[in-house]
């Protein structure tokens, strides 16, 4: 692991549209070319103009097949925002960790929802033992602008990473546009002296979640593969099996916003609410039902 | 849960249009405004011509006509003459309402019969290929126009309002809830009434104009509406502000309303029942 | 009963009302237009539906929508018309739409010579549509024919759930003759056949009878199904395995066979001809009038007119002149039925095919003198 040119991992940079989720993932996947190793990256942008749900997956090592990071090989998540890194725990190694900010941006599509009350910002894995949370805006802020908090979470990632300083801050060189460039160097330091420095911030205990009554049923024989639910889901719910149908993650956050049963062009998915879950009473195979 | 669901011809399914493909988001949009408004679909015909969209008729499970390439209004009419009492809709594509049968489209508008006309505008002939159709815009690249297209792009909604439809809409795939109210609307329109859904060709439109497949085709209809553009004559080059492709939008919603008797009340056909308003 | 001087075009648009046509789709076109405009007038007063359509390929499909809704529906129309109608009428072989299809023929091939007749439709109105499909083609030579072939092509139509054709010339069209206009009892008048079951998933669209024929019921009765040009199994849903797609042809071809033991053909004199004429429509007419003319002058003639060009009534023609020496094919145009004539008739039987072309109809002294040269050349003379 501690050899730059022979490492083998995988990193998730999840946010919302307009962090620079892309930018981090190229600067990532830039410093592991220096090395000499081979990268995939996968990136999924959905309604990214409308601060939608962004990721970049990095996939590097000698040699890499497929695009995609499966269950157990995440090696790093490094969350801009908090609700999208979530999403990805599900794929975390056992010895996985997840760098996060506790910037919380909620997705429009999901905003009627969680104003009401309905759903409320998930926060509960604040105390997980892998995840290093820090308010990394506030970071970016003392560093000058609060637009670097990113990179401050990819001086946070370069700790964990075999790579030295030098390179990292060429690939930053390259990919940052010149009058930004002073302050996203000096983000990224204060990112990579984190433990010491972050003042973190622990989240108020929040009340017990309202948790609203949403069934969801994938009709798994007529699911073509096409990925539209999982780009459009704002909870990021849904992801392509290696049999290129989708499955679900972490049904527990699904908001009901029926937005992938509508534009899901093969009726695949049903999203049942209390409402219409009469109307199925024999059908299929019902993938999550909350307590 | 999609009531129209259980309207489907549940033997029938999956159905044959490629992965991602928008006409398959219409037909959801469709059967589930067809569950919300009829009990039974015993009085409701839909009529296609022929193509990737006009299959989407064949299932679900009402009175279903799938007919000759551009055809399926001149059935149709035919058809709600004899049968006044039914619902007849129509679901035709670009190149079947606009290109073959461009000419019966004109007419139905004209005529003012009351049917209701869905055209689902992929911007290309998908069944065949991927060729050039009468609303691909001006330097798209499709299997017949490699060196991108010369011509220019109908726009089906200014031809029908200038025909005489009396309700004009335009509707995009990825407006699902938009897309619904229009086809409602639609239904509601006592006359002609017309609706240009804009959707996509993954499997063909989008691999020679590199517009991504799937969700990303999909997305790329979502520009704000400060930036829809009404011009059709030149291909919005594709833009990448966040690293996926955009595309000029036309104006959505209903385009054009009017109000003149439909030709089942100038004939004085027994079993029309004109609809309020 | 009324007996009227009436036009074949006239006869044509009455015969349809008396059949209980209650729809018509069409385009006007020379010499057809009169059917039209007859049914314009009768069809509103009497609950029906009458339509001027863009085009015919949008009268034909007016047509099948409305059959399909449950109306008995038809079209007319003339050579170019017909060409451009094609596609539908292999539609509605496939798709078994009853409907009634009217060819006023004039001459050709394009706009060729629009108000002049010709038989020269023949061929198209059987092989007109791409692919292969068996076809009902009526031949009327009066006027007091053409009212009831289109009441018979009605019958046709619905009985066996299939487009009919009735061609006739513009001779025909347009000329007067003093027609009895009987009106059928209305328990002649064929309606399609109902489905037996009811709405459910018992009913299969496309599950044919006795008659090879499958029920059909309105749309709007409540039998949900799915009517499609593309090859389909029983339940009317698109296939493409052999052996269904195979069966389905068979069924169309084999449900169309009884039709030659229905429409019987004219013979005239044929017993003990030596000579016969064979011919149909206007030019039969003629025809029999020069087997009168050869007969007074000592030459044996007679006439075999079929009133169904297809199917091919293969039985009658082998039986009621097999025994002919000479066959002479009259038709106007380049030779069309003769070819079916030359299938038909036996090695000893010498078949000539008489054409005519330009627009003008045959005439009696050239069928005289084509079958007086004939005999002089070797054949019995009594
Ligand atoms: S309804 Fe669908 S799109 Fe909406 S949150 Fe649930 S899974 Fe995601
Ligand atoms: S949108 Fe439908 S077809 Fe596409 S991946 Fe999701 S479930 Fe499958
Ligand atoms: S070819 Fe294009 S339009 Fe046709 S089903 Fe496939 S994606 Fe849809």
């Amino acid at each position: 692991m501690n050899d730059p040119t022979q490492i083998h991992a995988n990193v998730v940079v999840a946010g919302v549209g307009g962090q620079g989720v892309v930018l981090a993932g190229n600067i990532i996947a830039d410093v592991c070319m220096y090395y000499g190793l081979d990268v995939k990256k996968a990136e999924v942008h959905g309604m990214s103009q409308r601060g939608g749900a962004v990721s970049s997956q990095v996939r590097f090592g000698v040699e890499v097949h497929g695009g995609l990071i499966e269950k157990g090989q995440l090696n790093w998540i490094v969350g801009f925002e908090w609700a999208e890194a979530l999403r990805w725990m599900p794929l975390l190694s056992p010895e996985g960790s997840v760098f996060v900010s506790t910037e919380e941006i909620i997705p429009p599509s999901a905003l009627k929802d969680r104003v009401s009350g309905m759903v409320r910002y998930p926060l509960e894995l604040l105390d997980h033992p892998r995840v290093r949370a820090f308010d990394a805006p506030a970071l970016a802020k003392q560093a000058g602008n609060v637009k670097a908090a990113g990179v401050v979470l990819l001086g946070a990632l370069s700790i964990d990473l075999p790579f030295s300083l030098d390179v990292w801050n060429q690939a930053l060189t390259r990919w940052v546009p010149t009058k930004a460039l002073e302050i996203n160097l000096r983000a990224f330091e204060l990112g990579r002296r984190w433990e010491e420095k972050a003042p973190v911030t622990k989240p108020q205990p929040v009340p017990k979640p309202i948790t609203r009554q949403v069934w969801l049923n994938l009709e798994e024989s007529w699911c073509k593969g096409c990925g539209i639910c999982v780009n459009v889901c704002p909870e990021r719910i849904w992801t392509l099996n290696q049999k290129n149908v989708v499955e679900a993650l972490s049904p527990e956050r699904c908001t009901g916003c029926g937005l992938c049963e509508k534009l899901c062009p093969d009726f695949a998915i049903d999203v049942l609410t209390e409402s219409t879950i009469r109307v199925n009473e024999e059908g299929g195979s019902v993938l999550w039902q909350p307590n | 849960m999609n009531p129209g669901k259980a309207l489907l011809r549940q033997d029938m399914m999956p159905h044959i249009l490629c992965p991602g493909c928008g006409h398959g988001i219409v037909m959801s949009a469709l059967v589930r405004v067809l569950a919300k408004r009829y009990a039974s679909l015993d009085q409701v015909a839909l009529v296609a011509g022929i193509g990737c969209s006009s299959r989407v008729v064949g299932y679900i499970d009402a009175n279903t006509l799938h007919t000759t390439h551009g055809r399926a209004l001149s059935f149709a009419t035919g058809l709600k003459l004899a049968r006044p009492e039914l619902t007849v809709i129509v679901v035709t594509g670009d190149g079947d309402g606009l290109g073959i049968g461009g000419n019966h489209l004109i007419h139905a508008a004209r005529r003012n019969v009351d049917l209701t006309c869905i055209l689902f505008n992929n911007e290309t002939y998908g069944m065949t290929g991927g060729q050039l159709a009468p609303t691909t815009v001006t330097q798209a690249f499709t299997t017949t126009t490699p060196y991108g297209n010369h011509e220019s792009a109908f726009d089906a909604t200014a031809l029908v309002t200038a025909a005489g439809a009396t309700f004009v809409a335009r509707a995009q795939a990825y407006r699902p809830d938009l897309l619904e109210g229009l086809i409602e609307q639609a239904l509601d329109h006592r006359g002609f009434s017309f609706l240009d859904v804009l959707t996509d060709c993954t499997e063909y439109f989008s691999r020679k104009n590199q517009l991504g497949a799937g969700s990303d085709l999909l997305f790329s209809q979502t520009r704000s509406d400060t930036e829809i553009s009404l011009d059709l004559t030149e291909w919005p080059r594709l833009q990448e502000p966040d690293g996926f492709p955009v595309r000029n939008l036309m104006p959505m919603g209903v385009l054009h309303e009017s109000n003149r008797p439909t030709l089942e009340e100038v004939m004085e056909l027994p079993g029309y029942r004109p609809k309020e308003g | 009963m009324a007996t009227e001087l009436v036009s074949g075009n006239e006869a044509c648009a009455r015969g349809a009302m008396a059949a209980g046509c209650n729809f018509f789709g069409g385009y006007p076109i020379s010499p057809s237009s009169e059917v039209a405009e007859a049914l314009a007038r009768l069809l509103p007063k009497n609950g029906g539906v009458f339509l001027q359509m863009e085009d015919e390929m949008g009268s034909l499909g007016s047509v099948l929508g409305a059959s399909l809704g449950g109306a008995k529906a038809m079209t007319a129309t003339s050579g170019p018309g017909f060409t451009l109608m094609q596609e539908h009428l292999g539609y509605a072989t496939l798709a078994e739409i009853p409907c009634v299809v009217v060819d006023v023929m004039r001459v050709g091939p394009s706009t060729g010579v629009p108000t002049a007749p010709s038989q020269g439709d023949v061929m198209q109105a059987r092989w007109g549509s791409h692919g292969d499909r068996a076809v009902i083609v009526l031949a009327p030579a009066s006027v007091q024919e053409i009212y009831e072939m289109t009441i018979i092509a009605f019958n046709l139509a619905e009985r066996l759930r299939t487009p009919v054709v009735l061609i006739y010339d513009e001779v025909l069209a347009h000329m007067r003759e003093r027609v009895e206009l009987l009106v059928p009892h209305q328990e002649d008048l064929w309606r399609r056949p109902k489905p037996s079951v009811p709405p459910g998933p018992g009913y299969r669209p496309y599950l044919a009878n006795e008659e090879g024929v499958a029920p059909l019921p309105n749309f709007g009765d409540g039998y949900r199904f799915h009517v499609t040009g593309l090859m389909h199994d029983e339940r009317g849903y698109p296939t493409t395995q052999a052996k269904a797609v195979s069966q389905l042809m068979s069924r169309l071809k084999n449900k169309m066979e009884p039709v030659t033991e229905w429409i019987l053909p004219e013979s005239y004199r044929l017993e003990d001809a030596d000579l016969a004429f064979v011919a149909y429509g206007i030019t039969a007419r003629v025809a029999k009038e020069a087997v009168d003319r050869l007969r007074d002058a000592g030459i044996l003639a007679g006439l075999f007119r079929p009133r169904l060009l297809w199917p091919v009534p293969v039985t009658d023609f082998q039986k009621l002149l097999g025994h002919a020496g000479i066959a002479v094919v009259a038709e106007m145009n380049q030779g069309q039925w003769v070819e079916v004539v030359e299938r038909l008739a036996p090695r000893s039987m010498q078949v000539l095919g008489q054409g005519k072309l330009g627009g003008e109809p045959m005439t009696t002294e050239e069928l005289m003198n084509v079958a007086e040269t004939l005999m002089q050349k070797g054949a019995r003379v009594l």
